[in-house]
């Protein structure tokens, strides 16, 4: 057979589907909406393995909703979830093993998303496991002794990475107060005061299903909404709004020790909702900071250093971050100060082409797994901007216009506006006895 | 209503990996719905076994030689980045992978880019150093994870002859290669006869007529199948030893396994799933192989197969998981698992095989191990159905078959002078 009759088959089914499905409001079979017990879910099928992300994003800060926040305080609760047996059925974590899924929680400044990734014929199953699990949440000493022994060993292997300790210090010079300014990891001292009961109350809040948002992707379609559980009795019925984040004023460059020479450097950029200039943002990242196809990364190849460039699409505002470890920094240093300079004038048309093209090119590939993607629409949401999304509506949808409709100009012009507003500096030094 | 219309056709989302016809060619796709890249594998018949025992490194060689080709004055890796795309390579014992990621809008561009670099590759010095140079960076990364280390010494104590040879070679043995090697390798292996196309995501006719261009350009030839066999294992346990600039010492025993093909793979996959698991210790979220006392690593794209099982000494003391490893052996030899065991890592080994490949090329080089083993190129799909059927007796049957005889690699940290 020909390709193009057997292509065109399989796609002409799966176009009638998607268009069937794609009509929001269809009687039992929206792809967005409401959950039975409050909060929102939003569900995207593609092709690709037989495989199903399902995940439950929460906006909630990751250091507790005290005012004295506890540094790690969400990563430490939605791990005791999943480890704790819930009053029907197996835990969570058990479940995943069992059907030899993943399972993953991750924590950012507010925001924490639990996602499960399963065979597409146990998509039903992991979403009943996940909102039975965190819509009533049930705590037990057990899982969370496993949970604070494993957010621990996180931490602890996060620690070998250099660039995150700097990371962790720009966010804390660049904010004054707010969910961005609390460091992502607790210790275990900070860890041992937490009680059992503070572990609940924030989970009870912060997991509550009104505040929930339930992302499915990959081979599924809506009816695995129908296992849903609806939570709790009693539930608060509304979601969180985003807590506000404070910039501190003008300072200097911080110098800090650690284990090698490094620096940091750090922006408030766009907020999500100014869409082509966070877009803007993501461009420069990529064009100057990409793994192995950066700019600067081609630059500073053989200097033997680590260095991290990218823009994280807050809520309000976005922060764009640079950091680097290691190797000769002398180097690396010169090499991104001379990119910053030259980003604020625009590219000539044929290298802002082809970096245009490789920016799409990439947020594609990173999207291509149900799993990836449905990270992204997590964030998204969970940021206060879904349709944003990069994926959302394909090349036709907001974010890959906004990414086909950057010009060389508007690139520059973004670069300059914030860059030339007054950031954060770190700056590490081999802490006496260091092997430096 | 809608419902059951719905669940049946997103089954349809994508379509089964079928053989396409582009003529003479070999191209075998499985097009996904609303995919908005295309991955292709285009596989050669290139490996390390076609190596002479002098040439340790040279298939790799040339596959980098091919990528920093030049074309109109920019290396073919390069113009791919930025034409929106990527391309890399892997090195197998029978055959050399490029794995290539693009947008549809670019493919055509990317094809006659590589197309023009297989007619006419860039054998001169300067590029023959530049990969050599490329090549020594990747080297330099396998030598500093053990379980790479463990592997290719078993590899290499396990297949007969360069097919159990370094996958990019030693450093040492890069320096011996140049521009003629490269060259008279590229012209002997590198014929259209023998290479082959799989392709998943946005695959339409575009796609495929991009893959008949690239595969068109290679030479018309073709040569005998290279034979890859394993040695025989000896009534005793070979034990291998090495140092490398680690922190704790991994112990690795290597198996013989059925390939993909092969009827016992299912079973096979199930032994997996219960290793993997068995030394495990409790998480909240799932670990990564790392963390893991033992990870299984199961080499069955290549026939004959191996199956090594690593353990680290990080989360496990060796000598103790070596003993953990041979009573699990020892009971499942003597006797069939019991059938709860063997439902329970049925289920796990049903999942993890459905989460085996999730990206485009990787999905591409799946098919891709099918079509070389002679295979279906949707057997992958049939795998879920073979665990389903899997008995005790299964399991039995295949630890005595291939689990009682095996060689142990230990990499241990180098000692401090």
């Amino acid at each position: 057979m020909h390709v193009g009759a057997a292509v065109r088959a399989a796609l002409l089914g799966a176009a009638l589907v998607l268009s069937s499905v794609g009509a929001e409001g269809d009687a039992g079979a929206p792809l967005a909406g409401t959950l039975a017990g409050g909060g929102t879910y939003l569900i995207r099928p593609g092709g690709g393995a037989a495989v199903a992300a399902v995940a439950l994003w929460y906006r909630a800060p990751a250091g507790g909703f005290a005012t004295d926040a506890v540094p790690g305080l969400g990563r430490l609760a939605a791990n005791a979830v999943a480890a704790s047996k819930p009053v029907t059925g197996t835990a969570l974590s058990q479940f995943v093993r069992q059907v030899g899924g993943r399972l993953s929680v991750t924590a950012y400044p507010e925001s924490i998303a639990v996602s499960v990734l399963v065979p597409a014929d146990r998509a039903a199953d992991a979403v009943r496991a996940l909102t039975r699990s965190y819509f009533a949440p049930v705590l037990s000493d057990a899982g969370l002794a496993l949970a604070r022994s494993n957010v621990l060993e996180d931490g602890l292997i996060r620690g070998f990475d250099n660039n995150a300790a700097i990371t962790d210090a720009l966010y804390a010079s660049l904010f004054a107060s707010g969910p961005a300014k609390i460091p992502p990891f607790g210790s275990s001292s900070a860890f041992a005061t937490v009680t059992l009961d503070t572990v609940r109350s924030y989970a009870e809040r912060a997991f509550r299903p009104a505040n929930a948002m339930l992302i499915v992707t990959g081979a599924v379609d809506p009816s695995v909404l129908r296992t849903a559980l609806p939570g709790r009795d009693g539930a608060q019925a509304d979601a969180e709004t985003a807590a506000p984040e404070t910039l501190a004023a003008p300072a200097g460059p911080v110098a800090a020790p650690g284990p090698e020479r490094g620096f940091g450097l750090g922006w408030a950029g766009p907020p999500i909702a100014a869409e082509r200039e966070a877009t803007a943002f993501d461009f420069i990242a990529d064009y100057l900071f990409y793994p192995d196809t950066g700019s600067v990364q081609k630059a500073v190849r053989n200097s033997g250093s680590s260095l991290v460039g990218t823009f994280v699409t807050y809520h309000d505002p976005g922060v764009f971050l640079l950091t680097s470890a290691g190797g000769d920094q002398a180097a690396v240093h010169a090499a991104v100060a001379a990119a910053l300079v030259a980003i604020r004038r625009p590219l000539d048309a044929a290298t802002f082409a082809a970096a245009q093209r490789q920016f799409v090119y990439h947020i594609l590939s990173d999207a291509e797994t149900p799993s990836a993607l449905a990270d992204t629409y997590g964030w998204y949401a969970v940021e206060g901007n879904p349709g944003y999304a990069p994926g959302e509506g394909g090349t036709a949808g907001r974010y890959l216009s906004a990414a086909a409709g950057l010009t060389p100009e508007f690139v520059a012009a973004t670069a300059a506006k914030y860059l030339d507003r007054p950031g954060a500096a770190i700056n590490i030094e081999p802490a006496a006895g260091s092997p430096q | 209503m809608m419902l059951p219309l719905l669940l049946a056709a997103t089954i349809a989302l994508s379509a089964a990996p079928h053989a396409v016809d582009i003529g003479t060619t070999k191209f075998y796709a499985q097009s996904d719905a609303g995919a908005q890249l295309v991955g292709i594998d285009l596989v050669v018949s290139a490996g390390t076994v076609r190596q002479t025992a002098s040439q340790n490194g040279l298939a790799a060689l040339a596959a980098q030689t091919l990528l920093f080709t030049k074309i109109d004055g920019t290396r073919l890796a390069d113009r791919i980045m930025a034409a929106g795309g990527s391309i890399d390579f892997a090195v197998d014992p029978g055959v050399v992978r490029f794995a290539l990621e693009v947008l549809p809008s670019a493919l055509p561009a990317v094809s006659a880019d590589l197309a023009r670099a297989i007619a006419a590759p860039d054998t001169t010095a300067a590029t023959v150093n530049a990969a050599r140079e490329a090549l020594g960076t990747r080297i330099d990364d396998d030598e500093r994870n053990p379980v790479t280390v463990g592997v290719e010494m078993l590899r290499n104590s396990y297949y007969r002859g360069t097919a159990g040879a370094p996958s990019y070679g030693t450093r040492a043995s890069l320096a011996g290669l140049g521009p003629g090697d490269v060259a008279g390798f590229i012209t002997a292996h590198y014929l259209r006869g023998d290479a082959f196309a799989t392709a998943t995501g946005n695959v339409d006719d575009a796609a495929a007529a991009a893959v008949n261009a690239v595969l068109g350009a290679f030479p018309l030839g073709s040569e005998a199948a290279p034979v890859l066999a394993a040695q025989a294992f000896g009534p005793q346990p070979k034990h291998l030893v090495t140092q490398r600039a680690i922190g704790v010492p991994f112990a690795l025993v290597g198996f013989a396994a059925p390939a993909m093909s092969d009827p016992d793979f299912a079973a096979m996959l199930v032994l997996r799933s219960l290793l993997n698991d068995i030394a495990a210790r409790q998480s909240t979220t799932t670990l990564a192989p790392f963390q893991r006392g033992i990870d299984v690593v199961y080499a069955y794209d290549v026939k004959p197969a191996a199956f090594t099982v690593a353990i680290n000494g990080s989360q496990l003391d060796p000598t103790a998981g070596l003993t953990v490893l041979g009573a699990i052996l020892k009971t499942a030899v003597m006797k069939p698992l019991a059938a709860d065991v063997v439902k329970r890592y049925k289920e796990t080994a049903r999942g993890e095989w459905a989460l085996e490949a999730m990206t485009l090329t990787d999905r591409a080089w799946l098919i891709g191990a099918a079509v070389n083993q002679g295979a279906n190129p949707d057997l992958a799909q049939s795998v879920t159905a073979a665990i389903d059927r899997v008995t005790p007796a299964d399991v039995q049957r295949l630890a005595k078959n291939y689990l009682q005889h095996y060689t142990v690699a230990l990499v241990l940290p180098r000692k401090r002078t």
